[in-house]
């Protein structure tokens, strides 16, 4: 093999087509002619005998091909009026912030009436600002201190209602009912009593009425 | 320009066993049957070659196309019969012998290493002629260039790969 530079123009050309299959085979006389080509020729048989049997290892990982198809792109005159909207609110919105700078705005970018957030120490040891300092002579209040809580069991017992007795602690009356008569008593009575069913009621019973004639009716039949 | 069919024969009879010689490490299977297709297309060709010297500089350019013609047909069979990798590695490292399997490994460790360091549109070239057989021509539109570009960088890293085949003392093929 040899390493000295080629001096022939063809050695790196037409040479190395026909080499490899893709030059016209009348190239052959020139290239056993010509030292230079002939060493080309010499050393790409060489590499080739030591490298071609060794091609499953060789070849690299997949590499996507350039030859995929490419995603087929909308004609930008189906987009055009996409494109109009877009300019459109962009100069609207140029418009709209330049108005809010001539009137000042609040808020707006460059506003002359901009609001500064003071910042108000929440900690007890940090000084207050001046203009939150006491006047001379009078002294700073401290907050009231935190009020202890009674436990329940201290709670007066006479403060809680119990079940059956009203606000003052007396048991409650039905005004309604009879004197001397328990609350279970009284709703038996109620039961009792047919004036106190609605009149649904004895249309519905009527209706129930009604049913049972039809049914005996259809059984007859 | 037809030479006379004795002068041929002569010809072939004096620079046969060196060419067997020649192709024995370089060529995959028989080289006894490599010489005879070199003899063969020497007599298609029917060369202008006035003396001996230039008829043998002719058969001998003949078949180092030769060589690279019969590792790209074979390297596609092997590609169209490899199931696997393990199948691929042992049929392209020619398996013959022990000694053959060392130097095949020794040859692709020179290889890769070259190919690592080498410029990468270099390397793609050589891989994609050498080992993938793409024409120059879709080489050279793949990667955006001419084709003597596409040439230049693939004799570049031809030369680069043969100096470090040189400098392992791994020259002459591992076929």
């Amino acid at each position: 093999m040899t390493t000295r530079p080629e001096t022939c123009p063809l050695a790196e050309t037409d040479t190395l087509l026909w080499l490899y299959g893709e030059g016209p085979e009348d190239h052959a006389a020139h290239v056993a002619g010509c030292a230079d080509c002939t060493a080309v020729a010499q050393q790409h048989a060489d590499v080739a005998a030591a490298v071609m049997p060794l091609t499953p290892q060789l070849k690299a990982p997949t590499i996507p091909s350039v030859e995929v198809a490419p995603e087929p792109v909308p004609a930008p005159a189906n987009r055009g009026w996409m494109l109009g909207v877009v300019v459109g609110l962009a100069v609207a919105a140029a418009v709209l912030l330049g108005l809010f700078g001539v009137l000042g705005l609040p808020g707006a970018p460059g506003s002359s009436s901009p609001t500064p957030i003071a910042e108000v120490p929440d900690a007890p040891e940090a000084p207050l600002p001046d203009e939150l300092a006491p006047e001379d002579g009078q002294e700073l209040v401290q907050d009231d201190p935190p009020r202890q809580v009674a436990p329940m069991e201290d709670v007066d017992p006479e403060l809680l209602i119990e079940p059956g007795l009203d606000d003052s602690g007396e048991p409650q009356v039905d005004p309604e009912a009879p004197q001397g008569v328990t609350p279970d008593e009284r709703l038996a009575e109620l039961f009792e009593d047919d004036t106190f069913f609605t009149p649904v009621d004895d249309e519905l019973d009527a209706l129930l009425d009604d049913f049972a004639a039809l049914e005996a009716d259809l059984t007859t039949l | 320009m037809l030479a006379s069919v004795t002068e041929i024969d002569r010809r072939i009879a004096t620079y046969h066993q060196e060419l067997v010689r020649f192709l024995r490490r370089r060529v995959p299977g028989d080289p006894e049957e490599a010489a005879q297709e070199v003899w063969l297309r020497v007599a298609r060709a029917d060369p202008d070659c006035p003396d001996d010297p230039s008829f043998r500089a002719y058969a001998y350019t003949v078949a180092r196309r030769l060589v690279i013609d019969m590792h790209r047909r074979r390297r596609a069979r092997i590609e169209l019969v490899s199931i696997d990798d393990t199948t691929a590695e042992r049929t392209a490292a020619g398996g013959q012998s022990p000694d053959g399997r060392i130097e095949a490994s020794e040859v692709l460790k020179v290889v890769q290493d070259v190919l690592a360091d080498m410029k990468p549109e270099m390397a793609e070239v050589f891989r994609l002629r050498t080992l993938d057989d793409v024409p120059f021509k879709d080489i050279a539109e793949r990667q955006g260039c001419s084709i003597n570009t596409a040439l230049g960088r693939h004799h570049r890293a031809t030369k680069k790969i043969a100096a470090a085949l040189e400098a392992a003392g791994l020259t002459g093929g591992a076929a």
